[in-house]
Protein backbone atom coordinates (compact mmCIF):
# COMPACT_ATOMS: atom_id res chain seq x y z
CA UNK A 1 0.00 0.00 0.00
CA UNK A 2 1.39 3.41 -0.95
CA UNK A 3 1.68 6.28 1.54
CA UNK A 4 -0.93 8.30 -0.38
CA UNK A 5 -3.43 5.44 -0.11
CA UNK A 6 -2.73 5.18 3.62
CA UNK A 7 -3.42 8.89 4.02
CA UNK A 8 -6.70 8.58 2.15
CA UNK A 9 -7.67 5.56 4.22
CA UNK A 10 -6.83 7.25 7.51
CA UNK A 11 -8.58 10.52 6.62
CA UNK A 12 -11.68 8.69 5.38
CA UNK A 13 -12.10 6.74 8.61
CA UNK A 14 -11.21 9.58 10.98
CA UNK A 15 -13.23 9.71 14.18
CA UNK A 16 -13.08 12.41 16.85
CA UNK A 17 -10.94 11.43 19.83
CA UNK A 18 -10.98 12.37 23.49
CA UNK A 19 -7.77 14.29 24.13
CA UNK A 20 -5.47 13.07 26.81
CA UNK A 21 -5.09 15.54 29.67
CA UNK A 22 -1.78 17.38 29.98
CA UNK A 23 1.18 15.52 31.46
CA UNK A 24 1.38 17.66 34.60
CA UNK A 25 -2.35 17.39 35.16
CA UNK A 26 -2.27 13.61 34.87
CA UNK A 27 0.73 13.43 37.19
CA UNK A 28 -1.08 15.54 39.79
CA UNK A 29 -4.27 13.52 39.39
CA UNK A 30 -2.48 10.25 39.93
CA UNK A 31 -0.28 11.69 42.70
CA UNK A 32 -3.40 12.80 44.58
CA UNK A 33 -5.02 9.40 44.13
CA UNK A 34 -1.88 7.55 45.25
CA UNK A 35 -1.44 9.79 48.30
CA UNK A 36 -5.07 9.23 49.30
CA UNK A 37 -4.76 5.45 48.91
CA UNK A 38 -1.57 5.25 50.95
CA UNK A 39 -2.86 7.64 53.63
CA UNK A 40 -6.08 5.64 54.06
CA UNK A 41 -4.15 2.35 54.07
CA UNK A 42 -1.67 3.63 56.65
CA UNK A 43 -4.47 4.97 58.83
CA UNK A 44 -6.35 1.66 58.67
CA UNK A 45 -3.27 -0.45 59.46
CA UNK A 46 -2.22 1.80 62.37
CA UNK A 47 0.94 3.88 62.75
CA UNK A 48 3.95 2.75 64.77
CA UNK A 49 3.58 3.49 68.49
CA UNK A 50 6.62 5.79 68.66
CA UNK A 51 5.69 7.93 65.66
CA UNK A 52 5.41 11.13 67.69
CA UNK A 53 9.06 10.70 68.74
CA UNK A 54 10.25 9.56 65.34
CA UNK A 55 9.00 12.64 63.52
CA UNK A 56 11.47 14.64 65.58
CA UNK A 57 14.36 12.48 64.36
CA UNK A 58 16.16 14.36 61.52
CA UNK A 59 17.37 11.13 59.88
CA UNK A 60 13.83 9.75 59.73
CA UNK A 61 12.55 13.03 58.30
CA UNK A 62 15.35 13.16 55.71
CA UNK A 63 14.59 9.60 54.65
CA UNK A 64 10.90 10.38 54.32
CA UNK A 65 11.56 13.59 52.38
CA UNK A 66 13.87 11.71 50.02
CA UNK A 67 11.28 9.03 49.43
CA UNK A 68 8.56 11.55 48.87
CA UNK A 69 10.29 14.15 46.75
CA UNK A 70 13.18 12.64 44.87
CA UNK A 71 11.80 9.17 44.31
CA UNK A 72 8.00 9.40 44.36
CA UNK A 73 7.54 12.80 42.70
CA UNK A 74 10.33 12.60 40.12
CA UNK A 75 9.57 8.99 39.18
CA UNK A 76 5.92 9.81 38.66
CA UNK A 77 6.81 12.82 36.52
CA UNK A 78 9.25 10.74 34.48
CA UNK A 79 6.70 7.95 33.94
CA UNK A 80 4.03 10.35 32.70
CA UNK A 81 6.45 12.38 30.58
CA UNK A 82 7.78 9.21 28.96
CA UNK A 83 4.28 8.15 28.02
CA UNK A 84 3.65 11.08 25.68
CA UNK A 85 5.64 11.56 22.45
CA UNK A 86 7.67 14.74 22.47
CA UNK A 87 7.22 15.26 26.21
CA UNK A 88 10.14 13.01 27.13
CA UNK A 89 12.61 14.73 29.38
CA UNK A 90 16.38 14.67 29.27
CA UNK A 91 18.35 11.64 30.41
CA UNK A 92 19.58 13.76 33.35
CA UNK A 93 16.02 14.13 34.60
CA UNK A 94 15.66 10.35 34.52
CA UNK A 95 18.64 10.09 36.85
CA UNK A 96 17.01 12.08 39.67
CA UNK A 97 15.03 9.13 41.10
CA UNK A 98 18.17 7.02 40.88
CA UNK A 99 20.04 9.71 42.77
CA UNK A 100 17.27 9.58 45.37
CA UNK A 101 17.68 5.82 45.71
CA UNK A 102 21.42 6.21 46.10
CA UNK A 103 21.03 8.92 48.74
CA UNK A 104 18.50 6.81 50.59
CA UNK A 105 20.90 3.84 50.70
CA UNK A 106 23.71 6.15 51.89
CA UNK A 107 21.49 7.60 54.59
CA UNK A 108 20.57 4.15 55.91
CA UNK A 109 24.20 3.01 55.85
CA UNK A 110 25.42 6.20 57.53
CA UNK A 111 22.82 5.78 60.24
CA UNK A 112 23.87 2.20 60.96
CA UNK A 113 26.40 3.27 63.61
CA UNK A 114 23.73 4.85 65.83
CA UNK A 115 21.13 2.13 65.81
CA UNK A 116 20.90 -1.11 67.74
CA UNK A 117 20.99 -4.20 65.63
CA UNK A 118 19.65 -7.66 66.11
CA UNK A 119 19.77 -10.77 63.99
CA UNK A 120 16.05 -11.40 64.43
CA UNK A 121 15.18 -8.00 62.99
CA UNK A 122 15.88 -8.93 59.41
CA UNK A 123 13.68 -12.06 59.62
CA UNK A 124 10.52 -10.04 60.18
CA UNK A 125 10.89 -8.23 56.91
CA UNK A 126 8.16 -10.08 55.04
CA UNK A 127 5.54 -8.11 56.92
CA UNK A 128 6.99 -4.93 55.41
CA UNK A 129 6.90 -6.46 51.94
CA UNK A 130 3.22 -7.33 52.31
CA UNK A 131 2.44 -3.87 53.68
CA UNK A 132 4.26 -2.20 50.82
CA UNK A 133 2.56 -4.44 48.25
CA UNK A 134 -0.87 -3.82 49.75
CA UNK A 135 -0.38 -0.07 49.88
CA UNK A 136 1.13 0.08 46.38
CA UNK A 137 -1.42 -2.13 44.64
CA UNK A 138 -4.10 0.42 43.73
CA UNK A 139 -1.66 3.26 42.84
CA UNK A 140 0.48 0.89 40.76
CA UNK A 141 -2.51 -0.40 38.83
CA UNK A 142 -3.78 3.13 38.28
CA UNK A 143 -0.45 4.46 37.03
CA UNK A 144 0.04 1.52 34.66
CA UNK A 145 -3.45 1.98 33.23
CA UNK A 146 -2.91 5.72 32.85
CA UNK A 147 0.41 5.44 31.03
CA UNK A 148 -0.97 2.62 28.91
CA UNK A 149 -3.74 4.89 27.68
CA UNK A 150 -1.06 7.28 26.40
CA UNK A 151 1.66 6.18 24.00
CA UNK A 152 4.75 5.09 25.94
CA UNK A 153 7.71 4.81 23.63
CA UNK A 154 10.08 3.23 26.18
CA UNK A 155 7.94 0.61 27.92
CA UNK A 156 10.75 -0.64 30.15
CA UNK A 157 11.71 2.80 31.46
CA UNK A 158 8.08 3.81 31.86
CA UNK A 159 7.30 0.64 33.82
CA UNK A 160 10.37 1.17 36.01
CA UNK A 161 9.40 4.73 36.92
CA UNK A 162 5.73 3.88 37.37
CA UNK A 163 6.38 1.09 39.85
CA UNK A 164 9.25 2.91 41.53
CA UNK A 165 6.95 5.83 42.19
CA UNK A 166 4.02 3.76 43.46
CA UNK A 167 6.24 1.57 45.64
CA UNK A 168 8.31 4.43 47.07
CA UNK A 169 5.14 6.11 48.28
CA UNK A 170 3.89 2.79 49.63
CA UNK A 171 7.24 2.39 51.39
CA UNK A 172 6.84 5.82 52.96
CA UNK A 173 3.57 4.52 54.37
CA UNK A 174 5.32 1.33 55.50
CA UNK A 175 7.98 3.42 57.30
CA UNK A 176 5.13 4.98 59.30
CA UNK A 177 3.81 1.51 60.15
CA UNK A 178 7.06 -0.36 60.78
CA UNK A 179 8.74 0.27 64.11
CA UNK A 180 11.91 -1.59 63.16
CA UNK A 181 14.79 0.89 62.69
CA UNK A 182 17.56 -1.65 62.31
CA UNK A 183 19.68 -0.47 59.35
CA UNK A 184 20.00 -3.98 57.96
CA UNK A 185 16.23 -4.33 58.05
CA UNK A 186 15.81 -0.96 56.35
CA UNK A 187 18.41 -1.76 53.73
CA UNK A 188 17.10 -5.21 52.84
CA UNK A 189 13.37 -5.02 53.41
CA UNK A 190 12.65 -1.37 52.72
CA UNK A 191 15.28 -0.11 50.26
CA UNK A 192 15.75 -3.52 48.63
CA UNK A 193 12.03 -4.02 48.23
CA UNK A 194 11.58 -0.69 46.43
CA UNK A 195 14.53 -1.45 44.18
CA UNK A 196 13.19 -4.91 43.30
CA UNK A 197 9.72 -3.44 42.67
CA UNK A 198 11.27 -1.01 40.21
CA UNK A 199 13.06 -3.83 38.42
CA UNK A 200 9.81 -5.81 38.27
CA UNK A 201 8.33 -2.66 36.74
CA UNK A 202 10.76 -2.93 33.81
CA UNK A 203 9.45 -6.38 32.91
CA UNK A 204 5.86 -5.42 33.65
CA UNK A 205 6.28 -2.35 31.47
CA UNK A 206 7.69 -4.35 28.58
CA UNK A 207 4.81 -6.77 28.91
CA UNK A 208 1.91 -4.40 29.51
CA UNK A 209 3.01 -1.20 27.82
CA UNK A 210 4.53 -2.50 24.60
CA UNK A 211 2.15 -1.48 21.88
CA UNK A 212 0.87 -3.92 19.28
CA UNK A 213 2.34 -3.46 15.85
CA UNK A 214 0.71 -0.39 14.43
CA UNK A 215 -0.38 -2.02 11.12
CA UNK A 216 -2.08 -4.86 12.94
CA UNK A 217 -4.09 -2.38 14.98
CA UNK A 218 -5.15 0.00 12.23
CA UNK A 219 -5.22 -1.90 8.96
CA UNK A 220 -7.30 -4.98 9.46
CA UNK B 1 -4.02 18.49 14.41
CA UNK B 2 -6.38 20.02 16.89
CA UNK B 3 -9.09 20.05 14.21
CA UNK B 4 -8.25 16.49 13.26
CA UNK B 5 -8.75 15.45 16.89
CA UNK B 6 -12.25 16.89 16.61
CA UNK B 7 -12.91 14.81 13.49
CA UNK B 8 -12.22 17.28 10.63
CA UNK B 9 -11.28 14.92 7.78
CA UNK B 10 -10.20 17.57 5.31
CA UNK B 11 -7.82 19.19 7.79
CA UNK B 12 -6.48 15.78 8.71
CA UNK B 13 -5.75 14.81 5.12
CA UNK B 14 -3.92 18.12 4.52
CA UNK B 15 -1.95 17.62 7.69
CA UNK B 16 -0.96 14.05 6.83
CA UNK B 17 0.24 15.11 3.38
CA UNK B 18 2.48 17.73 4.98
CA UNK B 19 3.62 15.25 7.61
CA UNK B 20 4.50 12.75 4.90
CA UNK B 21 6.82 15.26 3.20
CA UNK B 22 8.52 16.19 6.47
CA UNK B 23 8.98 12.60 7.62
CA UNK B 24 10.22 11.53 4.20
CA UNK B 25 12.92 14.21 4.40
CA UNK B 26 13.72 13.10 7.96
CA UNK B 27 14.00 9.44 6.87
CA UNK B 28 15.99 10.26 3.72
CA UNK B 29 18.72 11.84 5.83
CA UNK B 30 19.02 8.68 7.90
CA UNK B 31 18.25 5.78 5.57
CA UNK B 32 19.71 5.09 2.15
CA UNK B 33 17.17 2.72 0.64
CA UNK B 34 13.98 4.26 -0.70
CA UNK B 35 11.78 1.33 0.38
CA UNK B 36 13.12 1.62 3.93
CA UNK B 37 12.33 5.32 3.91
CA UNK B 38 8.81 4.53 2.73
CA UNK B 39 8.34 1.99 5.49
CA UNK B 40 9.35 4.52 8.16
CA UNK B 41 7.06 7.16 6.62
CA UNK B 42 4.10 4.79 6.61
CA UNK B 43 4.73 3.54 10.13
CA UNK B 44 4.93 7.15 11.31
CA UNK B 45 1.65 8.07 9.60
CA UNK B 46 -0.09 5.09 11.19
CA UNK B 47 1.38 5.88 14.61
CA UNK B 48 0.30 9.50 14.37
CA UNK B 49 -3.20 8.26 13.61
CA UNK B 50 -3.22 5.77 16.47
CA UNK B 51 -1.71 8.17 19.02
CA UNK B 52 -3.45 11.36 17.89
CA UNK B 53 -5.26 11.58 21.23
CA UNK B 54 -1.90 12.17 22.95
CA UNK B 55 -1.24 15.44 21.10
CA UNK B 56 -1.71 18.41 23.38
CA UNK B 57 -2.87 21.49 21.42
CA UNK B 58 -1.11 23.68 24.00
CA UNK B 59 2.22 22.29 22.80
CA UNK B 60 3.90 22.70 19.39
CA UNK B 61 3.07 19.99 16.87
CA UNK B 62 6.49 19.33 15.32
CA UNK B 63 8.31 17.98 18.41
CA UNK B 64 5.40 15.59 18.96
CA UNK B 65 5.51 14.45 15.34
CA UNK B 66 9.29 14.09 15.20
CA UNK B 67 9.31 12.15 18.47
CA UNK B 68 6.97 9.61 16.88
CA UNK B 69 9.04 9.55 13.67
CA UNK B 70 12.25 9.07 15.66
CA UNK B 71 10.79 6.16 17.61
CA UNK B 72 9.48 4.52 14.45
CA UNK B 73 12.91 4.95 12.86
CA UNK B 74 14.66 3.39 15.86
CA UNK B 75 12.16 0.57 15.90
CA UNK B 76 12.70 0.01 12.19
CA UNK B 77 16.48 -0.03 12.64
CA UNK B 78 16.14 -2.58 15.42
CA UNK B 79 13.83 -4.71 13.28
CA UNK B 80 16.31 -4.59 10.41
CA UNK B 81 19.16 -5.54 12.70
CA UNK B 82 17.20 -8.54 14.00
CA UNK B 83 16.15 -9.53 10.50
CA UNK B 84 19.75 -9.32 9.33
CA UNK B 85 20.99 -11.40 12.28
CA UNK B 86 18.39 -14.11 11.62
CA UNK B 87 19.16 -14.18 7.92
CA UNK B 88 22.87 -14.51 8.60
CA UNK B 89 22.25 -17.36 11.05
CA UNK B 90 20.23 -19.14 8.36
CA UNK B 91 23.09 -18.58 5.94
CA UNK B 92 25.52 -20.93 7.63
CA UNK B 93 24.24 -24.02 5.79
CA UNK B 94 24.00 -22.16 2.52
CA UNK B 95 27.50 -20.79 2.88
CA UNK B 96 28.77 -24.28 3.48
CA UNK B 97 27.21 -25.47 0.20
CA UNK B 98 28.91 -22.67 -1.69
CA UNK B 99 32.25 -23.25 0.03
CA UNK B 100 32.06 -26.97 -0.61
CA UNK B 101 31.35 -26.37 -4.27
CA UNK B 102 34.32 -24.04 -4.44
CA UNK B 103 36.77 -26.41 -2.88
CA UNK B 104 35.38 -29.51 -4.59
CA UNK B 105 37.88 -31.70 -6.37
CA UNK B 106 35.97 -31.42 -9.61
CA UNK B 107 37.29 -28.58 -11.66
CA UNK B 108 33.97 -28.46 -13.47
CA UNK B 109 32.23 -27.47 -10.24
CA UNK B 110 34.70 -24.73 -9.49
CA UNK B 111 34.33 -23.56 -13.02
CA UNK B 112 30.55 -23.56 -12.70
CA UNK B 113 30.62 -21.62 -9.45
CA UNK B 114 32.81 -19.03 -11.12
CA UNK B 115 30.36 -18.85 -14.04
CA UNK B 116 27.42 -18.56 -11.64
CA UNK B 117 29.25 -15.81 -9.78
CA UNK B 118 29.53 -13.89 -13.00
CA UNK B 119 25.73 -13.85 -13.18
CA UNK B 120 25.41 -12.10 -9.82
CA UNK B 121 25.30 -8.33 -9.44
CA UNK B 122 28.65 -6.57 -9.32
CA UNK B 123 28.32 -5.84 -5.60
CA UNK B 124 27.31 -9.38 -4.67
CA UNK B 125 30.10 -10.86 -6.79
CA UNK B 126 32.72 -8.58 -5.34
CA UNK B 127 31.70 -9.36 -1.76
CA UNK B 128 31.52 -13.13 -2.24
CA UNK B 129 34.89 -13.12 -3.99
CA UNK B 130 36.44 -11.14 -1.17
CA UNK B 131 34.86 -13.42 1.43
CA UNK B 132 35.48 -16.77 -0.23
CA UNK B 133 38.43 -16.36 -2.61
CA UNK B 134 40.49 -13.81 -0.74
CA UNK B 135 39.35 -14.96 2.72
CA UNK B 136 38.72 -11.49 4.10
CA UNK B 137 36.52 -10.97 7.16
CA UNK B 138 33.26 -9.00 7.07
CA UNK B 139 34.95 -6.17 8.97
CA UNK B 140 37.82 -6.02 6.48
CA UNK B 141 35.42 -5.99 3.53
CA UNK B 142 33.39 -3.28 5.23
CA UNK B 143 36.53 -1.14 5.55
CA UNK B 144 37.63 -1.83 2.00
CA UNK B 145 34.27 -1.21 0.29
CA UNK B 146 32.94 1.50 2.59
CA UNK B 147 29.74 -0.50 3.20
CA UNK B 148 28.47 -1.17 6.71
CA UNK B 149 29.09 -4.64 8.15
CA UNK B 150 25.38 -5.47 8.10
CA UNK B 151 25.19 -4.35 4.49
CA UNK B 152 28.08 -6.67 3.61
CA UNK B 153 26.33 -9.56 5.35
CA UNK B 154 23.00 -8.86 3.66
CA UNK B 155 24.63 -8.58 0.22
CA UNK B 156 26.53 -11.84 0.79
CA UNK B 157 23.33 -13.51 1.95
CA UNK B 158 21.49 -12.45 -1.19
CA UNK B 159 24.41 -13.56 -3.32
CA UNK B 160 24.44 -16.99 -1.65
CA UNK B 161 20.72 -17.32 -2.28
CA UNK B 162 21.14 -16.59 -5.98
CA UNK B 163 24.12 -18.94 -6.17
CA UNK B 164 22.14 -21.70 -4.54
CA UNK B 165 19.33 -21.22 -7.04
CA UNK B 166 21.81 -21.40 -9.93
CA UNK B 167 23.57 -24.45 -8.48
CA UNK B 168 20.25 -26.25 -7.95
CA UNK B 169 19.08 -25.39 -11.44
CA UNK B 170 22.31 -26.81 -12.86
CA UNK B 171 21.78 -29.99 -10.80
CA UNK B 172 25.15 -29.85 -9.11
Amino acid sequence: MSSDKIIQYLARDLQPVRRLRGVEQRTLLWGGFALSCVSIGTYVLGARPDLSQKIRDPAYLCESALLLVLIFVFSARSAFHLSVPGAERSKGARMLPLLGLLLWACLITAHSGHSPSGAADSINGWACIWRMTGLALAPALAVLLMVRRAAPSSPGWTGWFALLSACSLAMLGTQILCANDDPRHLLIWHFGAVLVAGLVGIYLGRWLLTRAHVRRVIIR
Amino acid sequence: MSRAQDGDRGAYQTLLIEVMALVRRFARRRLRQADWQDEVVQETLLSIHRDRHTYDPQRPFLPWMYAIARHRLLEFAEKQRRRCRNEIAGDDVLEEVVSEAMIAESGARVGFVRQALALLSLKQREIIQLLKFEGLSVAEISRRTGLSQSSVKVTAHRGYKSLRRLILEAGL
